[in-house]
């Protein structure tokens, strides 16, 4: 199956939301959660994103 | 038997993330499909405090609050919210704790209570996926 690699879109982007579509390629960034959803209002196709925190590491936790 | 991948956010980090939706009854608001990481250590599941108030969910003192401890011996406190979650073609609701200290990178934690008590869960990172049964 293999790993959905999303590091390459990621890297431009170190805080707040981003949206991706189905290939997952980036289609909106926002800083918050609120304007993220508000971004993707537009796209008819909006179910089928995921959002997903951006961040300058992903590496380093314990739980 | 359904196989979810890993997820890969930065390089050589390896992630057992779910996509999830978050329907929350009492406003009939419903997220779009949100990372969840899975997470054997944790006794609970976990939301992040911005997607629950997104939600309409509102921290009242009538809700149930309990303390939790990080990795790190740090103490934070979260109510208590009752979630309809639709996660691995499986919709039930979820008593998720709420908490604005969730670090950003993992707003939503599947733990024991909530998710692990409802499927049987393979990590399989050689072969880069999960198995959920």
């Amino acid at each position: 199956m293999g790993a959905i690699d999303i590091s390459k879109e990621l890297k431009k982007y170190k805080k707040g939301w981003v949206a991706f579509n189905k290939s997952y390629k980036i289609i909106a960034s926002a800083s918050t959660f609120n304007e993220i959803n508000e971004k993707i209002e537009k796209y008819k196709n909006k179910e089928e994103f995921l959002l997903f925190p951006a961040s300058d590491h992903y590496f380093g936790f314990i739980t | 038997m359904p196989k979810y991948p890993y997820f890969i956010p930065e390089a050589n980090v390896y992630k057992p993330i779910l996509p999830v939706i978050l329907n929350f009854q009492k406003t009939h608001r419903i997220t779009n499909q949100i990372p969840a990481l899975v997470d054997s250590g944790a006794d609970v599941c976990f939301c992040h405090e911005d997607i629950a108030n997104w939600l309409g969910s509102m921290d009242q003192k009538t809700k149930e609050h309990k303390e939790f401890t990080t990795a790190n011996n740090e103490k934070f406190i979260a109510y208590k919210e009752n979630i309809s979650i639709l996660v691995c073609g499986k919709q039930y609701d979820c008593p998720f704790y709420i908490s604005k200290e969730l670090p950003r990178q993992t707003p939503i934690i599947l733990g024991q209570l909530g998710f692990f008590d409802h499927f049987k869960v393979i990590f399989d990172l050689a072969n880069k996926e999960i198995e959920i049964i």
